[in-house]
């Protein structure tokens, strides 16, 4: 089990080291639906097999890109947006599979992006799910594992 | 002095060539996956390589033994989220010359620079 502690320590590394963003828990599990969400997911196969998705509004990539690109905000394109969250789910994604029980391989990440839509994760079910705030902004992780 | 950054991650890549041009090196070159440094390794006589380990096509891990079985000895630093231990030793295995796990602060991959950089 991957634990929300886990999961919370492993964001906050990356939100502060890669974009200077303190991470905190939030207790707001409202839909990101309505904030132009945009989805990492990356997915572990091996001895440990699952996905890891990583939840933010468009805002918030928007900076997130910004500051790992080094541009003004207004100049982020969807494809900044899109490959930020790559890498943010990249990084997470391979930092939880550090954890999980060996040796297993990450998948390249894809990206979601629009309004209301579903993802789902065929043979897993969500193992974890933690809501967080950076900047003011949500983000959720999510831990899927792979039924056994 | 010539460096090839081989990265998926367009993102990623300008991160570093941002590094390396703070480091004084102009002179960089961008690969989006294994098989497109490859192509540019062989035609190019690079000084330094910096390389992601999960890309498509061709992984960090076979673009690495395709240069050491080259016979080049070029540095070869593997810039990745795979920090477990059994994938460490198989990039030492493989050859790797150094080693950066991501997230990084920008003065840890400074300071993996300042090792092989000569301006």
């Amino acid at each position: 089990m991957i634990s929300t502690e886990d999961i919370l320590t492993i964001t906050e590394n990356v939100f502060t080291t890669m974009i200077d963003s303190p991470v905190e828990l939030d207790n707001d599990e409202s839909d990101l639906a309505a904030h132009a969400p945009i989805t990492g997911c990356v997915q572990i196969a091996g001895e440990w097999s699952g996905a890891v998705l990583v939840q933010t509004t468009g805002d918030f990539a928007t900076q997130a890109a910004s500051k790992m690109l080094m541009l003004d905000q207004a100049e982020v394109c969807i494809e900044d947006r899109q490959d930020t969250m790559a890498e943010i789910a990249n990084m997470i994604g391979g930092n939880i599979k550090s954890l999980v029980p060996g040796p297993s391989t990450l998948s390249l990440p894809t990206v979601t992006t629009g309004e209301d839509f579903d993802i789902r994760i065929f043979g897993t079910t969500v193992e974890n799910s933690v809501a967080m705030t950076a900047n003011g902004q949500q983000l959720k992780v999510i831990v899927c594992r792979g039924c056994e | 002095m010539k460096v090839l950054v081989v990265d998926d991650s367009g993102v990623m890549r300008k991160i570093i060539v941002r590094a390396l041009n703070a480091c004084g090196i102009k002179d960089t070159f961008e690969a989006r996956d294994g098989v497109d440094g490859w192509t540019q390794f062989q035609a190019t006589p690079f000084d330094l390589v910096l390389t992601d380990w999960n890309m498509p096509e061709m992984s960090g891990l076979e673009f690495l033994k395709e240069i050491r079985g080259s016979g080049s000895t070029v540095p070869v630093i593997m810039v990745t989220t795979e920090g477990e231990k059994g994938r460490v030793i198989e990039a030492i295995q493989a050859g790797v010359t150094d080693y950066l796990c991501k997230p990084f602060e920008q003065e840890d991959l400074q300071r993996k620079l300042d090792k092989y950089v000569a301006v």
